[in-house]
């Protein structure tokens, strides 16, 4: 059987795996299909251009607050919190 | 009421202290816009926006002096998340971004948004790579964790080369921008503004360490951020009827596109992979993300947060406050370069705005007409820091605004400058001076040292920068991919990958460094070398073989981190299973530092010269 600290460790990379594959969809993948996208309009934006521009930026900052409490209630559920016993 | 009361009820009292500063600089603003109209001159108002926030900055740097280590070293760690994310953005954002950014996306239209995307993406990685793990470590320097980790000073010295090598330009960069916008405000000449500069880092930083440095990096967000914001919504408001720039360069772009193809102008602001091909232009968003996760004056502020939980938030909050400058930056370049098209292009030379004239009659703009007497687009040519600072004039601001973007950049300046400067103070003070020089030193001692060694370092940086040392300045940008190249190999992998080695660590820094360094100087000092002996191609050919126009695969020398980060984690993993595994307490120590709970990894007896706890 798995001691605590390996299910713990588990979950914490699968969370690190999930939240790498956003940022590199969102900082590499999206902007090769620009010129496709900027045949959107977005907020009168050229999508493509909006994308590299803002909202690639709103993901991240969203991205980062969504993993910090995420990581919490992994650490939580293993008591591995610090303010937990 | 004792000191260690008093601090506390600074920390709870924070969000009030800094609510009354903003409202305090506010009432400055307004009351030195009064006097302006009341007819006081020009150059009154911009000695009391540089006098006064200067002197600002110097009090809290004096009010927080400290005789503590820890408070010296980690600001006590005692940094509430909100705070200390404040204060990384300030760290973050130099002069360069605040005067320059907005300008480099008006020049590079589309592909400059790589800069926006790389300066703000890498903050994921810090959160979940590696700020809380080093923070849960508890070291008090990034080649302290190395060393550790690694086993030894071989790793804390590569370390520190690398830092240094990273930090050192970067940190002359800041204080030549300090120096050039007091000698433009307060009438000095550069070379003695620069040394002015100097003082203005000085005294927030060496009283009082970083802790000195946190309070003053927020209170120097907070100008910096209205500063930037201010003129660009005032325009807003002008052009469009809504003080929202963000919201409304949408339809700013659609008449740029429009007067665009009026005017015949073939580089279109919005068309991609123009300037940077495909290669360039994700290779560059892949070193500038990276580089952040690997520069130490950034590293550094994590270890300031009283938890790990706090230091996961707190990146969530810095990239939040960068946030606010970056995607502002580009609605910047699109007002300009509409305001550009549709007043100044295409219109009669002897009747242009005012403003032309006066950053003309400077040499930041040039003029150059053919003949027939009306302004083409390519006979128009812009300083890329005209943008930011003309905007005031542009919108037909009164001079207290411009007074306002000055104190702004020169925060930007002062605060990446004191970051920069306290990391490479701290590594020589710290990790060789106590670490590998005298473990026996007194704190007193030690506090002393890494004073005189701050100093010396600041004196190195004013004295170089004076020089105006026009390469030093272009290779800020390679910051980014050396720090990549040598350091973000080791510090994920010391987390993420147990079975590290010493050796493998130490080979991958090596590797990683030379092979960022080979490119960078072979490309700009050596390009005929690198084109006969190396095989390089040159990318222009109607340049022919110079500086910065030869390479491998077309990719630019800032992007110099695309052969050293491979190269370091091919080295590093194939060291490292070549190599013993290493002992049982390093595997113990990596345990440690990947749970939360429990304290810090390394206790108060370790960073004291004994060995770490498991």
């Amino acid at each position: 059987m798995e001691s605590k600290n390996e299910q713990h460790w588990k979950k914490t990379k699968s969370l690190m795996v999930t939240v790498l594959v956003i940022w590199f969809f969102f900082s590499f993948v999206i902007h090769f299909f620009v010129n496709a996208l900027n045949g959107v309009s977005f907020l009168n934006f050229p999508f493509g251009f909006y994308m590299a521009a803002q909202g690639s930026l709103i993901v991240f900052v969203v991205l980062i607050f969504w993993f910090a409490k995420k990581q919490n209630q992994i650490d939580e559920e293993f008591g591995f919190d610090e303010d937990g016993n | 009421m004792s000191g260690s009361e008093k601090k506390e009820g600074f920390i709870n009292n924070l969000g009030k202290i800094y609510a009354l500063y903003t409202g305090v600089f506010i009432g400055v603003v307004i009351v030195l816009a009064i006097l302006e109209q009341l007819g006081v001159p020009d150059v009154v108002i911009g000695y009391a926006f540089i006098v006064l926030t200067v002197g600002v900055y110097a009090l809290i740097g004096i009010l927080s002096r400290t005789a503590q280590v820890s408070q010296y070293y980690v600001a006590g760690r005692q940094v509430p998340p909100v705070f200390n994310g404040m204060a990384t953005a300030s760290d973050w954002m130099s002069g360069a971004s605040f005067v320059g950014l907005a300008g480099s996306l008006y020049i590079l239209g589309y592909d400059g948004l790589a800069f926006v995307l790389g300066w703000t993406g890498g903050y994921v990685l810090v959160a979940v790579l590696l700020a809380p793990y080093l923070r849960k470590f508890g070291a008090y320097t990034v080649p302290d964790f190395l060393g550790t980790r690694y086993q030894g000073n071989a790793a804390r010295v590569m370390g520190i080369v690398v830092l240094f090598a990273c930090s050192f330009t970067y940190v002359t960069a800041q204080v030549y921008a300090s120096g050039i916008i007091a000698s433009r405000f307060l009438g000095l000449p550069f070379e003695v503004a620069v040394f002015f500069g100097l003082a203005g880092i000085l005294v927030c930083s060496m009283l009082g360490g970083m802790r000195a440095v946190t309070w003053t990096q927020v209170a120097q967000y907070i100008i910096l951020i209205i500063a930037y914001l201010v003129p660009v919504v005032i325009l807003s408001a002008k052009v469009t009827g809504v003080p929202i720039p963000q919201l409304m360069y949408g339809d700013i772009l659609e008449r740029i596109s429009a007067l665009e193809s009026q005017q015949g102008i073939v580089k279109s602001h919005i068309a991609p992979f123009v300037t940077y091909n495909k290669i360039n232009f994700f290779g560059l968003i892949f070193c500038l993300m990276l580089g952040t996760a690997s520069l130490p004056h950034i590293l550094m502020r994590f270890f300031t947060t009283p938890s790990v939980k706090a230091a996961r938030i707190s990146v969530g909050w810095a990239l939040f406050f960068i946030f606010l400058l970056y995607f502002t930056a580009p609605a910047y370049a699109a007002f300009a370069k509409y305001e550009i098209l549709s007043n100044v292009v295409g219109k009669e030379i002897s009747s242009l705005p005012d403003w032309v004239a006066i950053w003309g009659d400077i040499g930041l703009i040039n003029i150059t007409d053919t003949g027939d007497g009306i302004l083409q687009w390519s006979e128009f040519s812009i300083n890329r820091d005209v943008v930011v600072l003309a905007t005031p004039e542009i919108a037909g601001l009164p001079y207290v605004i411009a007074g306002l973007v000055a104190a702004g950049g020169l925060a930007a300046a002062l605060s990446t400058a004191d970051g920069l400067l306290l990391a490479i103070a701290n590594a020589l003070s710290h990790d060789i001076y106590y670490r590998m020089i005298n473990p026996n030193a007194s704190t007193k001692k030690r506090l002393a040292t890494a004073k005189v060694i701050l100093l010396c370092v600041a004196f190195l940086a004013a004295i170089t920068a004076s020089t105006r040392p026009s390469d030093i300045l272009s290779m800020v940008a390679w910051a980014f991919s050396i720090a990549a190249s040598g350091l973000f190999v080791p510090l994920v992998l010391g987390v993420w990958w147990r079975r590290t080695t010493k050796e493998g660590a130490i080979a991958g820094m090596i590797t990683g460094f030379v092979v960022c360094m080979f490119y960078l100087v072979v490309t700009r000092y050596f390009p005929q070398l690198g084109h006969d002996v190396f095989g390089m191609s040159v990318f222009n050919e109607a340049n022919g073989v110079v500086r910065d126009n030869v390479g491998y695969f077309t990719i630019r020398n800032i992007s110099a981190g695309l052969f050293g980060i491979p190269a370091s984690f091919i080295v590093t993993y194939v060291v490292t299973l070549l190599t013993p595994k290493p002992p049982q307490e390093i595997s113990n120590l990596v345990d440690n530092i990947r749970v939360a709970k429990g304290g810090d990894s390394t206790d108060e007896s370790y960073r004291e010269g004994g060995i770490a706890s498991s």
